[in-house]
């Protein structure tokens, strides 16, 4: 015989417990005896845990920093380096995953490598200092987008070339666009440019501003036409520099 | 923004993949942080709490029970009960799942209101709050997103105990007669 009082008492404290205002020392011994005996209370507490798994999305959104994503992520490949199922994986695909925010590794689309490759050359040519490449490489945004961004000391210019954006309809188009972002190991981004279509409708290319040497990753985000003075959206391409 | 769904990103922390970590956080690191902000109310302190939580997932990724819940419930909790623990020191916090485990494992009750709660909407959430009486929702409101304790909702809105405690249970039950309707309407 299930007693009315005794279940009104637990579900309060099925309630508090729900919200969150129950301390571990005050919740009773028996309700979870009752709740294996009261069908009415089983379905309160399941009530009650649906309806306070839905209260955080009343509040107004906010996103996170983009710096939070990066440096978890740096954390936990660095935990994964040596899990069994990373060190199943083949080793450039390991190396790869091992390496979130440069992935040094990434297969590049044709057309950057090539890019890269000319511009090195062009510098080689010139008996000049070496260039620098720098692979960057889609997030699980846009986990098919690769790139490369080459800088020249001679004439301290950078330029980032990516494949594997979606098109103008999606970014670039009136919309959206998409900026680049130079960020320091410790310290804000700075935006460093937008990323504009070529004619071949696949390429994208960018000519930064600021010293790549001196910072530690280059990123892409979308941003509203204009851009943005900090990264507001959603990150596309990242790349240990 | 592709996402993965739940049932993939599920598998991937099962094989401790750390792409799950990821696909998690471009999931609901958004929702996580909105709610870890509003409770411990500095942006900083967000942030680390925000690593915290997945950081404890990751190193206990075989602790997502999909028969207790969502994935999206799980991550909330997690987010909130670290977020609370900043607050108010380490001191011992009834979890969610705890108290409420016998009844989720029963698929039937936890099918019917995961059915509810996915057909509510952001607004709609927001309506049956408004349409809480005052006292209630100011009691939720404060347990929820303040993390304060029965003792502390009592001291601060100077109120008995069991005012506060029949005010969360009335809350509840109100609300889950409003979503309940919005659903099926």
């Amino acid at each position: 015989m299930i007693d009315s009082a005794e279940c009104l008492r637990v579900e309060e404290q099925l309630a508090l417990a729900g919200v969150g205002a129950l301390e571990a020392s005050e919740l009773d011994s028996d309700v979870r005896r009752h709740l294996t005996v009261c069908p009415r209370c089983r379905e309160s507490a399941a009530s009650y845990a649906a309806v306070v798994a839905v209260l955080a999305e009343a509040l107004q959104p906010v996103d996170p920093p983009l710096g939070v994503r990066r440096a978890l992520m740096a954390q936990v490949y660095g935990d994964a380096a040596g899990s069994p199922a990373v060190r199943a994986r083949p080793r450039l695909a390991r190396l790869w995953h091992a390496l979130p925010v440069s992935r040094t590794f990434t297969l590049v689309a044709g057309a950057a490598v090539v890019a890269a490759i000319a511009l090195a050359a062009w510098g080689v040519s010139r008996g000049a200092t070496a260039q620098a490449s720098y692979q960057v490489s889609g997030t699980t945004a846009d986990p098919n987008a690769r790139g490369t961004l080459v800088y020249d000391p001679n004439v301290q210019t950078s330029t980032l070339v990516v494949h594997g954006l979606p098109g103008p309809d999606a970014a670039g188009g009136g919309d959206h666009v998409y900026e680049v972002w130079l960020i320091p190991a410790n310290g804000p981004a700075s935006p460093a440019g937008f990323l504009t279509l070529q004619p071949d409708g696949s390429t994208w290319v960018a000519v930064l501003n600021g010293a790549v040497p001196a910072y530690h990753t280059v990123a892409v985000t979308v941003e509203p036409p204009g851009g943005s003075a900090t990264p507001t959206g959603i990150e596309v391409i990242s790349g240990a520099v | 923004m592709k996402r993965l769904p739940d049932e993939r990103i599920v598998e991937l922390l099962g094989s401790r993949a750390p792409e799950a970590i990821e696909a998690l956080y471009d999931a609901y690191g958004g929702l996580m942080y909105t709610l870890v902000l509003r409770i411990v109310g500095d942006q900083q302190v967000a942030e680390d709490v925000l690593q915290e939580c997945f950081l404890a997932v990751w190193r206990r990724a075989d602790s997502f029970d999909a028969a207790r819940g969502s994935l999206k419930s799980w991550m909330c909790a997690v987010a909130r009960n670290r977020a609370i623990d900043r607050v108010r020191g380490q001191r011992g916090r009834v979890q969610l799942d705890a108290p409420l485990d016998v009844a989720v494992n029963e698929p039937g009750l936890s099918d019917t209101w995961s059915e509810v709660v996915a057909a509510i909407t952001r607004q709609e959430i927001r309506d049956a709050l408004d349409a809480l009486p005052a006292e209630q929702r100011q009691t939720i409101e404060l347990a929820y997103y303040g993390g304060y304790s029965q003792a502390e909702i009592s001291r601060k809105m100077g109120i008995p105990l069991g005012t506060v405690k029949g005010r969360a249970r009335l809350a509840l039950e109100r609300l889950r007669i409003l979503m309940n309707g919005m659903a099926t309407t």
